[in-house]
């Protein structure tokens, strides 16, 4: 299918690659499907809404923090159909202020995607990791 | 909505397994305990709508162009 977007023009989509989030993204409860979007050139990727043109930016959480973990609740176990850790991508999704030295990545509210099921939800952890987490300087660190 | 009133000490359930204790209610502030099961998320609402705001903000924030001063 076909997908006319602002920031990428008109995109091929595979419907086999689109991810569900049965309840939405929290502020975007409306928008179930979404596409994920890379660009080889940044280490930030997309997730790009199907039925409205909307686009969140994301990244790889451990890139950026090498001790991040978290818990995946075992209800989230079974409402994603996870049954192996390697089909399990998560992200935290990024803001991006006009200077580039203030982008900040949302630690405490990682998205989670089943890639084998494409099933994905965005968990809100407890409060110990941080909603506005600086990590310019910190790309690529491992 | 359903308006209930109670007093310190008092509970509700809801279901069988989820019970919420008023536990002290001093100068404007109730202290609340909550038993539940794991499943049952409980986070506070202020917490939610902050996500949701980050989640806003990340959307009309996605300058393309700033980004690709950000190589890998």
């Amino acid at each position: 299918m076909k997908l006319k977007t602002k920031n990428f023009g008109e995109i091929e989509i595979d419907e086999k690659e689109i991810v569900k989030f049965e309840e939405g993204i929290p502020g975007f409860e409306n928008q179930k499907k979404w596409v994920l979007l890379a660009d080889d050139e940044i280490p930030v990727q997309w997730l790009q809404a199907i039925e409205e043109d909307i686009v969140l930016p994301i990244i790889n959480p451990f890139g950026i923090k090498e001790d991040y973990a978290f818990e995946i609740p075992q209800k989230i176990v079974l409402d994603l159909k996870i049954e192996k850790q390697e089909d399990l991508w998560i992200f935290s999704v990024v803001t991006i202020p006009e200077d580039i030295k203030g982008i900040r990545a949302n630690l405490q509210a990682p998205i989670v995607i089943n890639i084998k099921e494409k099933l994905g939800k965005q968990l809100i952890l407890s409060d110990q990791y941080e909603i506005r987490y600086e990590f310019y300087g910190k790309i690529g660190e491992k | 909505m359903l308006v209930l009133t109670r007093k310190e000490g008092e509970s509700i359930l809801l279901d069988e397994n989820i019970e919420i204790n008023i536990i002290q209610i001093a100068q404007g502030r109730v202290k609340i305990g909550i038993n539940a099961p794991k499943s049952v998320q409980i986070m506070r609402k202020e917490v939610k709508i902050e996500i949701e705001n980050e989640n806003k903000m990340a959307v009309t924030s996605s300058n393309f162009d700033i980004l690709k001063n950000l190589k890998k």
